[in-house]
């Protein structure tokens, strides 16, 4: 009931005003004390066609062909129209507490139908200026592993309807803790890096409920009624970015341990211990102001303790490239997901052609149309796609 | 000064309305947004250092002293698009990720170069822009 979502989202961001206000500093100095600002995105999408492998697997139902556009939410598509899987609305407050000190919170609602909680915190941390270039920061925030991971909600931020989801697709997308940013600009060099840390638990998280409805049979440990939670611990990570001129380049590293826990007898068993993972990372923007060009690349090493097949990294890698034309804006893009360990069933590549049309500064309309081909061995099914899919959305900030 | 800056503005003004008239293309006409300080500021900024400021990729002037920028919503266009090479969409899409990120607070915004004014008046580390058409005394052009 997605009216019922953006009701609650509406009350707990009128008392989060009101807090932020109440306690808000008032010293000297030209800031605004409290900021609200927010976003949104109302799209609606469908498969014009696609294969059977992800059909004839599917233990829920559905009307596939299906594809999948955000593995963290839950968000997929199916043969007919709908405006769940990537309508969300979120809320943010910042408040400054002292000269120094300030407080933000983050709210987003969603209608993506895997995603169990209505309205969920998305951000709420702490910042803390040591000074006009470095900043800590503790609290909930997304963690910042490609370059759209962090306003991946906030669609009015880029050109497509999603950032592609072969790059894009994690277990986890938050992380609590703590991170330290430097920011700095030398003439037309500017420079922006951090060093992050903490864990996060997911219960019931979606790509897990993904796989299961995909891959296994109802006796299955992983079978979609039995909960299974993610937990990513000893997350740390950093990342640099670079910007000059029309040039952008970006650098991350992140290590966590992986492990997921399964409730098929209702108590709490590690289905493995866990595993260290690794995601080296980069990104490459080019924007003229008429031309774009944007690359990513993400490696992520998998473990080989427990793993079956040993060595089972991913690689994912994206191109996109388009012209802007005033307010109108094309990308073409193509994205692959390979999988090193054989038989995975993960293997896929995607073409996607979009267009983003500026109906003001803060707002725009899209459309996108997208292949998705799975590259699978003979008998494996597909998580998602084969698949033929358009979508279009209207997107916001305020 | 102050008089001399007046007469130019008015005789600037005859020309437009005569331009306009005879609607010629091409006309000094359009407006040509400055940027602005407090009159105690005496720093001297490059063009690239302005975007910086603006774009809130640093926060200092070259002296140390912590900047205070301040944007005119009536100027906002033709600032970015001059200063920023940026069109308002992707100046707001270049805002939604610093704001939304953590990244950054966003600036102050006042409606009206009125408004500019009066805040870089009174505020000795402020930095702003106005429509050259609406700049007085009380501030100093840095830019423009």
């Amino acid at each position: 009931m997605p009216l019922k979502r953006f009701q609650q989202l509406g009350v707990a961001i009128w008392s989060v005003v009101a807090l932020s206000q109440a306690f808000a500093y008032d010293g000297d100095g030209p800031w605004d004390r409290t900021n609200v600002s927010g976003f949104g995105t109302v799209g609606a999408g469908r498969v014009i066609s696609g294969g059977m492998p992800s059909w004839t697997n599917r233990l829920d139902g559905q009307n596939c062909p299906c594809l999948i556009v955000d593995w963290a939410h839950g968000a997929e598509y199916t043969g007919s129209w709908n405006a769940n899987p990537e309508t969300k609305m979120g809320v943010q407050i910042d408040t400054d507490f002292t000269s120094t000190l300030s407080g933000t919170l983050q709210l987003v609602g969603r209608t993506a139908p895997m995603v169990k909680h209505k309205v969920g915190v998305e951000w709420l941390y702490g910042t803390y200026k040591l000074d006009p270039n470095w900043t800590i920061q503790v609290g909930r925030k997304r963690l910042p592993i490609d370059y759209y991971s962090d306003v991946q909600d906030i669609g009015n931020a880029y050109v497509w309807i999603r950032p592609s989801e072969e790059v894009y697709g994690w277990d986890i997308v938050n992380y609590n803790g703590a991170n330290i940013t430097y920011h700095n600009a030398f003439d037309e060099l500017s420079l922006n890096a951090s060093i992050f840390t903490g864990a996060e638990h997911s219960r019931d998280y979606a790509l897990g409920k993904i796989f299961t409805l995909n891959q296994f049979n109802q006796t299955s440990p992983f079978a979609p009624k039995n909960r299974i939670d993610a937990n990513w611990t000893n997350i740390i990570g950093a990342h640099a970015e670079v910007n000059y001129q029309w040039l952008t380049a970006r650098l991350v590293y992140t290590q966590f341990d992986d492990q997921k826990i399964s409730f098929v007898t209702g108590a709490p068993v590690p289905t493995t211990p866990p595993r260290k993972r690794e995601i080296f990372g980069y990104a490459i923007l080019a924007d003229s102001g008429n031309w774009i060009f944007i690359h990513e690349y993400s490696y992520f090493k998998r473990d080989a303790i427990n793993t079956s097949p040993p060595d089972n990294n991913y690689i994912s890698i994206s191109f996109s490239g388009g012209y802007r034309w005033h307010k109108l804006t094309s990308m073409y893009s193509v994205s692959s997901f390979r999988d090193e360990g054989p038989g995975s069933g993960n293997d896929r590549r995607n073409n996607s052609f979009s267009l983003r049309y500026d109906i003001t500064p803060h707002s725009d309309v899209k459309f996108q149309f997208e292949v998705e081909r799975p590259e699978l061995p003979n008998g494996v099914g597909a998580i998602s796609g084969p698949a033929k899919e358009i979508a279009v959305s209207y997107d916001f900030t305020f | 000064m102050g008089s001399r800056s007046t007469l130019t503005q008015t005789t600037l003004t005859l020309i437009c309305a005569l331009a306009g008239m005879a609607s010629l293309s091409v006309t000094p006409c359009e407006a040509e947004p400055v940027v602005i300080v407090n009159l105690k500021n005496h720093e001297s900024l490059s063009p690239a250092t302005i975007k910086q400021l603006f774009l809130e990729r640093v926060e200092t002037f070259p002296s140390g002293a912590v900047a205070f920028p301040v944007e005119s919503l009536a100027s906002q266009k033709e600032f970015s698009e001059r200063f920023l090479q940026m069109t308002p969409e992707s100046l707001n899409a270049y805002w939604a990720r610093l704001l939304f990120t953590g990244q950054a607070k966003p600036l102050k915004k006042l409606a009206k170069d009125e408004d500019v004014i009066k805040f870089v008046r009174d505020n000795a580390n402020a930095i702003g822009y106005v429509d050259s058409e609406n700049v007085v005394s009380s501030v100093r052009v840095l830019a423009q």
